[in-house]
């Protein structure tokens, strides 16, 4: 009896014993996988989604994306002085950075995840069936137009950046080399031109934000323009001249009631309805004094408030840019009131109690609040700069009294004085230095890589050092003029990919 | 049925063996079993070793049984320590057995089974639960700290829900370094749910030689926890209890609004900037001057009940227990609860051929969550940080709102910690059930199958309910917003073992071959929204939508995975000198790709009792054992389906979402792309182990202890690996990449008065030592930053080759300049100067390699969080009624970076500040005060690194024990009062909060981001028994 319960008890452990190892193989109920992606519209969707999505930053955190990307991007520019007590940015501005900053890698990672994601879209997209020919060429051509942009503010940034353009997915293969910025400004424009071809000049008002025909152009004109291939450049901004139109107000660029709108070319998009997921950015607290319930991470610099404060109306007055850029001491100027959004506060409630006189305006708006955040768009291309592009392209092709009446549709929009009278040198010199900052004025992108534009260019090539130390930039003695036009390729990269050579002096 | 031979070929040799020894025959005996006292034991188990053959003594301790006149009688008893008997021809012996022995014979819990602790070839600790149960904790794993040669345990968190880290035989990989629990043959990740009062023993398994039984999950070491059984004899009743008074260890002096107006000031001044210093500090008639750290911390109270009952007859024995342990925390509507019941039973059938023993057990903790930064990467956002940065201007408390906190003036800034801390109810109650059945059956000719099957579930619920309010724009809460969340985790193991133990003349053989198989599934539910329509409305239901800045989300998630193992495990001894072991274990695990499923692990050890050999005479050396090991075990926590190239999708993350429309707050659309990479070659992380060891008793017993030296080479160490960004993935995939090496040394001693005398004494000494080195990380240059002590920016500690985990990498300083003469002399070769932005008053910095810049290439390695020598001293003595437990623990050469004070040197909160260096100040070590810091006197170096060494006094306690002919009389059998302090005294020189409070990730370890302060306690308790 006991031996034949004993037998049994044995048999039933060599039982379990000789199951096989089919009880290690177990599905993920969590993730679809490549092997099962890829199929449908809606995936097609989700993937170009994404790729936009990347325009967030890296991680989709829009933490990240002010405090990591933006600051690295703008702080360098003249227009800025950032609060010396924040560390963001703060290396970088001061220019005494170093490779382990953590900006320029958050910088790097937002674009090549942008970039990555593209590669996915462009390989996959093709081969979905059920899709008509012309939506799998819009898509990819969406993807195109993405990858673009990202590799734009990549060769510009940091010069030598790897080319990547499949997307690699075996973990051994991963450490691509620098390739040569012109092979990275050919593919840009390669991407543009094939984006350009299939893109809509138009979407659905569910859709509108998706990358446009115009979109491309303009793009596509802005890379001649800093490859100083003025006459492609102006017959680019051509094609979209009088395609879009100024908004009548200034202000409206920044506040988010003309999303998308007629001004609008390119931005990227947040919003305050949380109904989905969150895609708030602070950029309102980031600005704004800390009696007005902000948290002063940068200011106008001493520079662009005397820059700005030049730029009057006919009678005398300030004009609206310089109402819509900064808070200052004026009966006109005033700020909104976070806490009741409906509210101007005008300066002279809140004079003699903050830390600077002077205060950016330009994004501090309380519009499409999500709870305290806000959801307005911030602008990469708007039509106002590319009137400003075309009027320096059309300069630099001898065209300079229509180059100025460019500029002076830009300044009527904000009632300032019409310029006139300006020759070539002229026109460049105030379009570089009053023109595009006084519009311009710490927009995501624009004024650092025109420092660098001109700095590297070979048309009236002016030096950044002595631009920064001429507008009394803060540390303008620390920079180091073939080191710091460029980002240092970040150490945590080079540590993980030995392919990369670190650029110039860092 | 040729893979079933294959997978029990060991076991068929055993049963061959097994068939081949001797039948038995013999002559009667008679004897009695009884304690020390004399008292009868009955139901104690009596056993002629090497057979079956054996009996179970009566309700008066007695029993008869037929045996040869040569057999040697094992005896044990629930609750006893067994003892072995040579018959030599008596026929009627009486065996009284000791409660808890001590020496060679004691039994030491292994992996599956049970050693003498004189056969043991392997580095094993045991913990004195006597020393345990005078510790006023709730937390096994706080108890642990300094009882155990080689079990580092640092504090973590002053947070009561929070539990320490447990590290054994320091970090032995990049990897999750957290040791393996075994709770009743229940392995598993944890054991905070285990009421300390229910442990009968605890066993850490730290060479490859014990731990190789354990495989695949055994890199960290293994802890044994057995629960307590009841003991043969008459029902008993234990009830203990204490009460302690928790004071915060508060030694940061802030500034008060005065002299923060002062400094700040000065700091502007010193700019000689555009910037006007802040409104708030120009007037100091203005403002309140709040002590925050004062309003938001409290005096803690914890306590903690238990009652047992216990008891066992011939065939059935158990233990019945009830636990409370509460601690209210020291920071406001903050703490924890937790109540257990345990039952554990043992039936014993067949004429004690068939034991069975159920388990159950239940705990429930109710906590209130607190969001201390711990683990590695970006520092995110500390609590602790926050109130201690708010700036005393801010008034607390405002009668005139409703809820009663106040709003800063905006001038102040947003936020109001003590307010949000309170408002906001952020709760958890977890249900931890654990079933466990074990049935053990004597086989014949020294064989016996074990089964046992376990259950471990976990139920998980936690809220957090946040009414509407405002303390400034940023502080602002507009509408009442609830968020839940439940899991459920079920895990399940079976196990089969067929063990054998035989002795042939001198040759001791005792076999072991087990098959196990263990599932665990996770599920669950998180739900949230932002608005609900009343606050008066606790749940879910009461979420609505009134416009796009409203949502209700919900999210989920469900995996599982597997395990199945074959292990062995054979121990031979030649007449108890000669010891050998041999351990193999084959793991097969879900979490690896079909290529690397299985991983095989082994060890081999062996021993030689020199005390045994007829040449040894030395008299007061009452045992000399060499022992040596040498195997592998594994490691396998990682994350599931690594393997598999997924698509990653999820609605409510906003990652890879974006808004699309024309609308103002437009419609978020989901997206979804591959955004991380597989790695089909996943593999197992091995650890090989060398141990060579002493085990030694001098004096009769009177000196005991062990020494083990061990240095580990950890192999294709899996961690989160960095790769280029360029690939467009930022997660960074697991794999195989680095090696380490770990070496280090343990010594336990103890020394115990011999003889019985009124005054008894003994003392415990554990010192232990370890240093790793990373020998392959990637490629050669290759290495990991981490320890941000500001959100992602100011990285503390590198990892990379040669140096050791995680060490702290920084910018050398050296003084400050107290002149401009000393600036303007810090220069290089060529004559330009180092720090161009300095003035007198900041830190110099060195240019160590001397390229004439100062940048990152200056930093340098300096140490590491680990300690270099961690010791624990217990000393207990009684006298008469009277005992007194004096535990002291230290730990000697780790470092901390002071990320706490970096943080109050920035907001000018520290009240350092006011010793700051300026001309009429210039001897002071404390850097001058300047608000843009042009001088990067913040850059992570030396200035913020500090020795944290120290020693503690970390529990006292007397206690007294009333006379038995005094309590007799009110039925008590046992009744003591005691009255004690917990981290009474603490020597060192870190001026941070604690040195003991570290950061839990590998990375990051030493780095102090300001965590949830450690406090002081006195403690009254009483045990009792019936």
């Amino acid at each position: 009896m006991k031996l034949k319960i004993a037998v049994l008890s044995f048999l039933t452990a060599a039982t379990f014993t000789a199951c096989s190892d089919k009880y290690l193989e177990l599905d993920d109920k969590q993730n679809l996988t490549e092997n099962t992606f890829w199929t449908t519209r809606q995936h097609a969707l989700q993937g170009i989604t994404a790729t936009y999505g990347a325009l967030q930053a890296h991680d989709g955190s829009k933490w990240t994306w002010f405090e990591e990307v933006f600051t690295t991007l703008n702080y360098k520019g003249d227009d800025i002085d950032n609060n010396k007590n924040e560390p963001y940015g703060k290396n970088l501005a001061a220019f005494v950075n170093s490779a382990d900053e953590s900006g320029p890698w958050g910088l790097w990672a937002t674009c090549y995840a942008g970039i990555g994601r593209a590669n996915q879209v462009i390989e996959k997209v093709p081969s979905i069936n059920v899709m008509t020919q012309d939506e799998r060429n819009q898509i990819v051509g969406e993807a195109k137009f993405l990858r673009a942009y990202n590799y734009f503010l990549l060769v510009n940034g940091f010069e030598n950046v790897p080319l990547v353009l499949k997307f690699e997915k075996d973990i051994t293969k991963l450490q691509a080399p620098q390739a040569s910025a012109a092979d990275v400004w050919a593919q840009i424009e390669k991407d543009l031109t094939d984006a350009e071809a299939v893109l809509p000049p138009n979407y659905t008002d569910a859709y509108k934000g998706r990358a446009t025909k115009g979109a491309a152009k303009a793009l596509l004109a802005k890379t001649y323009l800093f490859r100083e291939k003025w006459a492609l450049a102006e017959a680019k901004f051509r094609e979209i001249y009088g395609q879009y139109t100024l908004n009548a107000n200034y202000v409206d660029n920044f506040n988010g009631t003309k999303e998308n709108g007629p001004e609008s070319i390119f931005e990227i998009q947040f919003s305050g309805d949380r109904t989905v997921s969150d895609e708030r950015h602070p950029f309102n607290f980031e600005v704004r004094p800390g009696v007005l319930d902000g948290w002063e991470l940068l200011y106008p610099s001493d520079w662009l408030v005397q820059t700005l404060k030049n730029d009057k109306t006919p009678g005398g007055g300030f004009s609206d840019r310089v109402y819509g850029t900064i808070f200052f001491d004026d009966p006109q100027s005033a700020m909104w009131d976070l806490n009741t959004p409906a509210n101007l506060v005008p300066y002279a409630d809140v004079k003699g109690t903050m830390v600077r006189t002077v205060y950016f305006n330009k994004y501090a708006y309380p519009n499409d609040r999500g709870g305290a955040y806000v959801g307005y768009n911030i602008s990469v291309i708007r039509y106002a700069d590319v009137l400003l592009m075309l009027a320096e392209a059309a300069n630099e092709n001898n065209k300079t009294a229509e180059a100025i009446g460019f500029v002076n549709e830009v300044r009527v929009r904000s009632h300032a004085a019409p310029i006139a009278g300006l020759n070539k040198d002229q026109l460049r010199e105030h379009i570089r230095h009053t023109e595009r900052p006084v519009e311009l004025a710490m927009e995501w992108g624009i004024r650092w890589f025109d420092l660098m534009r001109w700095a590297r260019g070979t048309t009236a090539k002016l030096n950044v050092k002595s631009t920064l130390q001429l507008h009394a930039k803060p540390s303008a003695a620390n920079y180091v003029e073939d080191k710091h036009i460029r980002f240092p390729i970040p150490l945590k990269e080079i540590s993980v990919n030995p392919l990369l050579k670190q650029n110039n002096l860092y | 049925m040729w893979k079933l031979f294959r997978g029990n070929g060991l076991l068929l040799v055993l049963l061959i063996s097994g068939f081949a020894a001797m039948a038995q025959s013999g002559k009667p005996l008679k004897g009695k079993i009884t304690d020390a006292a004399g008292q009868a034991i009955p139901g104690a188990s009596i056993q002629v070793k090497g057979t079956s053959n054996g009996t179970a003594s009566g309700v008066n301790g007695q029993f008869t049984l037929t045996v040869p006149d040569n057999a040697v009688l094992v005896i044990s008893a629930m609750g006893f320590a067994s003892r072995e008997i040579p018959v030599a021809g008596q026929s009627d012996i009486t065996v009284a057995l000791e409660e808890s022995s001590k020496g060679l014979d004691e039994v030491v819990v292994v992996g599956y089974g049970t050693q003498k602790k004189g056969d043991v070839t392997s580095a094993i600790s045991t913990v004195n639960t006597k020393n345990l149960s005078k510790q006023p904790s709730g937390n096994i794993g706080t108890m642990l700290q300094g009882q155990a040669a080689g079990v580092i345990v640092s504090s973590g968190t002053g947070n009561p829900a929070a539990n320490p880290t447990v590290l054994v035989r320091g970090l032995n990989s990049i990897n999750n370094d957290n040791p393996l629990y075994v709770v009743d043959g229940i392995p598993q990740g944890y054991a905070y749910d285990i009421n300390p009062n229910d442990i009968e023993s605890v066993s850490i398994l730290k060479d490859a030689s014990a731990a190789t039984i354990y495989g695949a999950r055994a890199a960290g070491g293994v802890i044994i926890i057995t629960t307590k059984k009841g003991k043969s004899g008459e029902p008993r009743i234990n009830f203990n209890s204490y009460v302690s008074m928790h004071r915060l260890n508060n030694n940061i002096d802030l500034l008060d609004k005065f002299a923060m107006n002062k400094v700040v000031k000065e700091a502007y001044a010193n700019d000689g900037s555009s910037s006007a210093p802040p409104i708030y500090v120009q007037d100091d008639s203005k403002y309140a001057n709040s002590d925050w750290v004062g309003a938001y911390m409290k005096k803690g109270v914890e306590q903690k009940h238990d009652v047992d009952v216990s008891g066992a007859s011939e065939k059935i024995s158990y233990r019945l227990s009830l636990g409370h342990w509460e601690h209210s925390g020291n920071v406001i509507n903050s703490g924890s609860k937790r109540d257990n019941i345990r039952l554990n039973t043992e039936i014993r059938l067949m004429n004690n051929r068939l034991k069975i023993s159920p388990i159950f057990s239940y705990t429930r903790f109710n906590n209130k969550n607190f969001g201390d930064v711990t683990g590695d990467g970006g520092a995110g956002f500390s609590p602790i940080m926050n109130l201690y940065n708010t700036l005393p201007h801010k008034r607390i408390f405002d009668a005139s709102v409703p809820n009663g906190y106040a709003k800063p003036e905006a001038e102040l800034g947003s936020g109001n910690p003590v307010g949000e801390m309170m408002l906001s109810n952020s709760r958890s109650a977890d249900d931890h059930l654990q079933f466990n059945i074990a049935a053990d059956l004597k086989l014949w000719k020294g064989f016996s199958y074990n089964f046992s099957a376990g259950r471990n579930i976990v139920n998980t619920f936690g809220f957090t309910q946040t009414p509407a309010y405002d303390f400034g724009a940023q502080a602002l809460v507009e509408n009442p917003s609830r968020s839940e969340s439940r899991g459920r985790t079920e895990f399940q193991v079976f196990t089969h073992l067929l063990n054998y133990e035989q002795t042939f003349g001198k040759h001791n053989v005792k076999a072991m071959y087990g098959f196990s198989r263990e599932k665990s599934v996770s599920q669950g539910t998180t739900g949230s929204g932002n608005h609900l329509s009343s606050p008066l409305i606790e749940s879910l239901s009461g979420l609505i939508i009134d416009g796009t800045s409203d949502f209700v989300r919900a999210n989920g998630w469900n995996y599982s995975s597997t395990l199945q193992s074959y292990f062995g495990r054979v121990s031979y001894n030649y007449n108890d000198k000669y010891f050998l072991q041999g351990s193999l274990r084959r793991d097969g695990s879900s979490k690896f790709g079909p290529l690397n499923r299985y991983g095989t692990f082994y060890s081999v050890s062996g021993g030689w009792n020199l005390h045994n050999e007829s040449f040894f005479d030395v008299p007061w050396i009452s045992e000399l054992k060499p022992r040596f090991s040498y195997g592998s075990v594994g490691n396998q926590n990682v994350a599931n389906f690594q393997y598999l190239a997924k698509i990653y999708i999820a609605g409510s993350d906003g990652l890879l979402n974006y808004p699309f429309g024309s609308a103002l707050s437009q419609q978020v659309y989901v997206g979804a792309i591959a955004n991380s990479l597989a790695n089909n070659n996943i593999k197992w992380e091995q650890t090989s182990t060398l141990n060579a060891g002493l085990s030694y008793s001098f004096l009769k017993g009177a000196i005991s202890g062990s020494f083990d030296y061990f240095q580990s080479r950890t192999s294709d160490m899996l961690a989160e690996t960095p790769i280029p960004s360029s690939s467009g993935i930022t997660a960074m995939p697991l794999t195989n990449i680095a090696d380490m090496e770990n070496k280090g040394w343990e010594l336990t001693a103890t020394y115990r008065q011999p003889g019985a005398k009124a005054f008894y004494w003994d003392v415990t000494v554990n010192l232990s030592h370890s240093r790793n080195k990373i020998i392959r990380l990637g490629y050669d240059e290759g290495m990991i930053a981490d320890g941000f002590v500001d959100f992602a920016n100011r990285g503390t500690t590198i990892t990379r080759k040669g140096e050791a985990l995680a060490s702290f990498y920084l910018y050398k300083s050296s003084g400050i300049f107290r002149s401009q003469a000393e600036v303007d002399a810090h220069v290089n070769k060529g004559g330009d100067k180092l720090q161009p932005n300095a003035a007198p008053g900041d830190l110099r910095f060195d240019d160590t390699n001397g390229d004439g810049e100062l940048n990152d290439e200056d930093k340098q390695i300096m140490g590491n969080g680990l300690p270099k020598l961690d010791y624990g001293v217990t000393f207990n003595a009684a006298w008469k009624n009277f005992d007194l437990m004096i535990f002291l623990n230290g730990k000697q050469g780790q470092k901390m970076y002071n990320g706490a004070k970096m943080f109050l040197y920035r907001f000018y909160r520290s009240a350092d500040l006011v010793n700051a260096w300026s001309p009429s100040n210039s001897g002071s070590d404390i850097y001058r005060l300047s608000n843009e810091d042009r001088n990067e006197n913040l850059r992570v170096s030396d200035y913020f690194l500090e020795d944290a060494s120290f020693l503690r006094l970390r529990n006292l306690q007397l206690g007294y024990t009333l006379p038995q002919e005094l309590t007799k009389k009110a039925h008590v059998d046992r009744l003591r009062i005691y009255a004690g302090a917990f981290n009474l005294l603490t020597f060192t020189k870190y001026t941070g909060f604690d040195p003991d409070l570290s950061n839990t990730g590998i990375f990051s370890r030493g780095v102090d981001r300001g965590y949830y302060p450690m406090s002081r306690s006195f403690v009254v308790g009483v045990n009792v028994g019936f």
